[in-house]
């Protein structure tokens, strides 16, 4: 176990345990997810077997599509268990990804512009995306998945804690 | 002592309006003309080439005649000199109380302001056919997000004067138009007769040499040489023809931009940071301001390796975006150097980057395992830090080193993908604005990747802290409307900006009662001290009180740079000159009066007297061993702090005054008319102020050199030490030894300071 706990803690919260997104983030990925396989692998049968007649070989693309389905329902959830953020007293940590796995740190101090978006589909689901801008363009910070109180609350300890602490770039 | 008025804002005198109007020369449209003109005849000229079937347009037209082709052309230039004409009788621009404004336009009037403080450079180029004229035009950058504006063309003097005033109110100086072409000469930054010192040339010879041998140039011709043979094996020469040409066209472009745009190229300091100066047919001088830039990238490919030349880019802010957009334009680049040696790498990094020092820098190489990932360099890959900067290098075929001062940090990141996870690996970025410098530490250990981004982002604040006016400071900056002007210096107890250009607003730090307690001790002092002429200033204070909850003192200025910054520009015999004089004054310290009978010290929390020197020196050194005791017991052998304290006691002398902090930082260093430096002031007199003993200064001048990172120091601190020994020897007795003793004692006063304990310790271990 030696190993994979040094490469665990290298992702370990530096304080605090890690704020977690939102279920509904979950589910609206994995909503989206539902719609995407199930639309392309279902018209992909129906054409198959209306088309072809070729029932069997609808039958085995319903069976793919179901097997990519429970996979991506897996990664999703993975997915959505691997973001974190913690505010902390001078810094935002935010860590995100399963496969390729980012901690991004960013002092309130170099925080330009903190944004609040939400897309339509995200609205449905009570949802908002709290991004950090910062004057480099590498800087990847963009929280997804907030509940709108807690993005707003966010956006505005951010902002308050930019400006305390604002420094000339 | 006698000083000048605190300034006064032009604006609260409406008297004094300064409004200068000015209209571009009027050659403007003739030379916009020409350009129109040479636009053409490129175009035709490259219409001309054969596009491989061997017909031209051209040629077409040319069967009409020549003369009509001639008129053609000539009506186009007169129609554009007659619109250019229009164009320039209806362009002012003017400079008004706190703007300016650049007014163009005949049947729409259009006007463009550009507020002062939001000026980030003004460049000078000189396209060629303005400079036949003497011409220039000048370039202004304001603000991230504008585009840039465009005076020309103005005659070069006009131009310089605009420039100065211009880059003056950028950088919150209140001066007149007139005022702001002798600027230079008044202000404190700058030193030596000329406003302006050259740090780096880059002779012609050495910037060929180094394009021939260049990656770009050689694949350049490697690919040629491929074309010609393949074209040669094929018995198809016209085949590698067309091939060829665009190869040729990408060859001048090539050299246009390495060669052309950086021929005789100068890197200068001025009062108003760094200017380069360069170009073989458009000259262009272009301001570096110095807080924009946000990261190094020193890159030194494979065959300049054995010459030592590399090659310096910058990150500066805003640069970023507008080289994108016209690539080919020759004026701001990112270029620092094109081509240097160690020397002048070094010469161009303590300006741009304080203590960066890549000497300095401690660099840990990846572990071996990354090999799997990085097969082609793997063995190359290595970060590090210091006080100043964090850095990575990598690359073999091109080497590059990447520094960003802990400062500018944007963001830290640390990222593992599949690969890396497989192998325990992770990479750290440190983010930087859009530019050359892209700074990863590749594939560390997990451990070591954690260590890095989390001690990084310590750093990155601790800097930050430090190079930004403390939140109290704005509320008195604001007063005195110098808010958003970078402070010239910071020290334990206080923060310097400049307030005018001959005075400096002091603001101190943290506790109300010890910085009230320390300016009421400074005050009397200085005063005393300005009563006696020894040949060199000592700081006055004008004004001193209590605003927005911060302690602050106005002192006049003292004029020159701070010797530390001179001495790794100046030519060695014009440095052992300035040393000598610096060991003088170092000697003539002494002559200025103490407050109070007896030993003691004299500023600061605990002023305490002292029956004897022995008994001041040890409670210094106790205080300071009290700090780094663990340290210091482990680093170095037992009896060493108990020696240099027994040794102390045996010093018998009368008690004067020593500065105890002496040395280049807190000197100032300018220039006689015919150019010589000489030592024009000694600032800084602190709670390490004592009375004590006079050899204390002199030792310190020598000892505490050692702490210039510039290179030849060595030298020049032998030098000083043998011509200590040649000054001083009949006066003191034993002189050698008590320099010896005093060289230990700084070494452990000294020691709790972080940055120079490593330095103590090599002091003391020998």
């Amino acid at each position: 176990m030696g190993p994979v706990s040094t490469l665990e803690e290298l992702f370990a919260s530096p304080g605090e345990p890690w704020q977690r997104l939102s279920p509904n983030y979950r589910s609206m990925r994995r909503l989206t997810s539902v719609i995407g396989i199930g639309v392309v692998f279902l018209a992909g049968a129906l054409v198959v077997g209306l088309a072809v007649g070729l029932w069997w070989l609808a039958g085995v693309i319903v069976v793919v599509g179901a097997a990519i389905l429970i996979a991506r329902w897996i990664v999703v959830g993975r997915n959505w268990a691997s973001w974190g953020y913690l505010e902390r007293e001078e810094d935002l940590y935010i860590t995100h990804g399963v496969l390729f796995r980012t901690m991004v740190t960013v002092p309130y101090g170099r925080m330009q512009l903190v944004e609040v978006r939400s897309t339509p589909l995200q609205r449905a689901y009570g949802l908002a995306t709290v991004q950090l801008v910062t004057a480099s363009a590498a800087t990847d910070a963009a929280i997804p998945g907030l509940l709108p109180d807690e993005a707003a609350r966010l956006r505005d300890r951010l902002s308050e804690l930019g400006e305390a602490r604002a420094s000339g770039l | 002592m006698t000083s000048s008025p605190p300034p006064t804002p032009a604006s609260t005198s409406p008297t004094r309006t300064v409004k200068e109007t000015a209209r571009p020369h009027p050659l403007t449209p003739l030379i916009r003309g020409w350009v129109v003109l040479l636009v053409i005849l490129f175009g035709f000229g490259r219409q001309l080439i054969p596009d491989g079937r061997g017909e031209s347009p051209i040629k077409e037209l040319l069967r009409l005649g020549f003369g009509w082709l001639v008129l053609i052309v000539l009506g186009v230039v007169i129609l554009a000199a007659a619109a250019g004409f229009v164009s320039w009788y209806f362009t002012r621009f003017v400079i008004d109380d706190d703007e300016l404004r650049v007014e163009t336009g005949w049947l729409a009037k259009r006007s463009r302001r550009i507020a002062f403080e939001r000026i980030q450079s003004v460049d000078i180029v000189q396209p060629l056919a303005a400079r036949i004229f003497g011409l220039i035009e000048l370039r202004i950058e304001a603000g991230a997000g504008d585009s840039r504006t465009i005076l020309r063309y103005l005659t070069r003097q006009h131009g310089t004067q605009i420039r100065d005033y211009l880059l003056a109110r950028a950088h919150g100086d209140r001066v007149t138009f007139a005022g702001s072409s002798a600027l230079p000469q008044a202000s404190a930054l700058t030193d030596l007769s000329a406003s302006e010192r050259v740090l780096v040339t880059i002779s012609p010879a050495r910037l060929i040499a180094g394009f021939v041998l260049s990656t770009e140039f050689l694949s350049t011709i490697m690919v040629l040489i491929i074309l010609l043979v393949v074209g040669g094996v094929l018995g198809q020469p016209v085949v590698s023809l067309a091939g060829l040409i665009p190869m040729i066209f990408a060859g001048f472009g090539l050299i246009s931009r390495r060669v052309a745009a950086q021929f005789n190229y100068t890197l200068a300091e001025s009062s108003r940071g760094l200017r380069i100066t360069r170009g073989l047919t458009n000259l262009t001088s272009q301001s570096l301001p110095l807080n924009r830039i946000q990261g190094v990238r020193i890159s030194q490919p494979i065959l300049w390796r054995p010459f030592g030349w590399s090659r310096v880019d910058i990150d500066v802010l805003g640069y970023g975006t507008s080289s994108e957009r016209d690539e080919n334009r020759t004026d701001v680049s990112s270029i620092l150097l094109p081509i240097a040696d160690d020397g002048q790498v070094r010469t161009a990094l303590t300006r741009v980057l304080p203590g960066a020092d890549p000497d300095r820098l401690e660099l840990h190489p990846s572990p071996r395992r990354a090999r799997a990932i990085r097969w082609f360099d793997g063995w190359t890959l290595r970060y590090g830090w210091n006080d100043a900067v964090v850095a990575s290098r990598h690359g073999w075929l091109n080497r590059t080193t990447d520094l960003v001062p802990h400062a500018k940090v944007q963001s830290v990141r640390i990222t593992r993908g599949p690969l890396q996870r497989w192998l325990r690996l992770a990479s750290v970025h440190v983010d930087t604005p859009r530019g050359p410098v892209d700074l990863v530490a590749y594939h560390l250990d997990p451990a070591a990747a954690r260590l890095l981004a989390l001690s990084e982002l310590d750093r990155a604040r601790a800097a930050r802290r430090v190079g930004q006016p403390g939140p109290g400071d704005i509320g008195v900056l604001e007063r005195f409307g110098i808010d958003g002007v970078p402070p010239l210096g910071a020290g334990a107890e206080s923060t310097v900006y400049p307030l005018g250009t001959d005075q400096v607003l002091r603001i101190y730090k943290g506790d109300h009662r010890a910085a009230a307690a320390l300016i009421g001790q400074l005050g009397p002092a200085y005063a005393a001290f300005a009563r006696y002429d020894l040949g060199f200033r000592t700081p006055v204070i004008i004004e001193s009180g209590e605003l927005a909850g911060r302690f602050y003192t106005i002192d006049r200025r003292i004029p020159g740079s701070s010797l530390s910054t001179w001495l790794p520009t100046a030519a060695p015999e014009l440095r052992r000159q300035a040393l000598l004089h610096y060991l003088h004054v170092a000697g003539r310290i002494q002559q200025l009066p103490l407050p109070a009978d007896g030993f003691g010290r004299m500023f600061g929390a605990d002023p305490r007297r002292f029956p004897t020197l022995g008994a001041l020196l040890e409670d210094q050194l106790r205080t300071a061993v009290r700090q780094t005791k663990e340290w210091l017991d482990h680093d170095l052998p037992a009896d060493a702090v108990e020696r240099v304290i027994a040794e102390v006691h045996d010093r018998q002398c009368a008690p004067r005054l020593v500065h105890g902090d002496y040395f280049p930082g807190n000197v100032f260093v300018n220039a006689l008319p015919d150019g010589s430096p000489v030592i024009s002031g000694v600032g800084d007199f602190s709670p390490h102020t004592l009375a004590a003993d006079p050899v204390m200064d002199i030792a310190g001048a020598i000892s505490l050199m050692g702490y210039e990172g510039y290179p030849g120091v060595k030298e020049d601190q032998a030098y000083v030490a043998q011509q200590a020994l040649a000054l001083y020897s009949n006066q003191i007795p034993d002189l050698a030894h008590w320099l010896d003793v005093y060289r230990r004692y700084y070494a452990i006063y000294y020691a709790p300071d972080p940055a120079v304990y490593p330095q103590s310790l090599v002091e003391l271990q020998d």
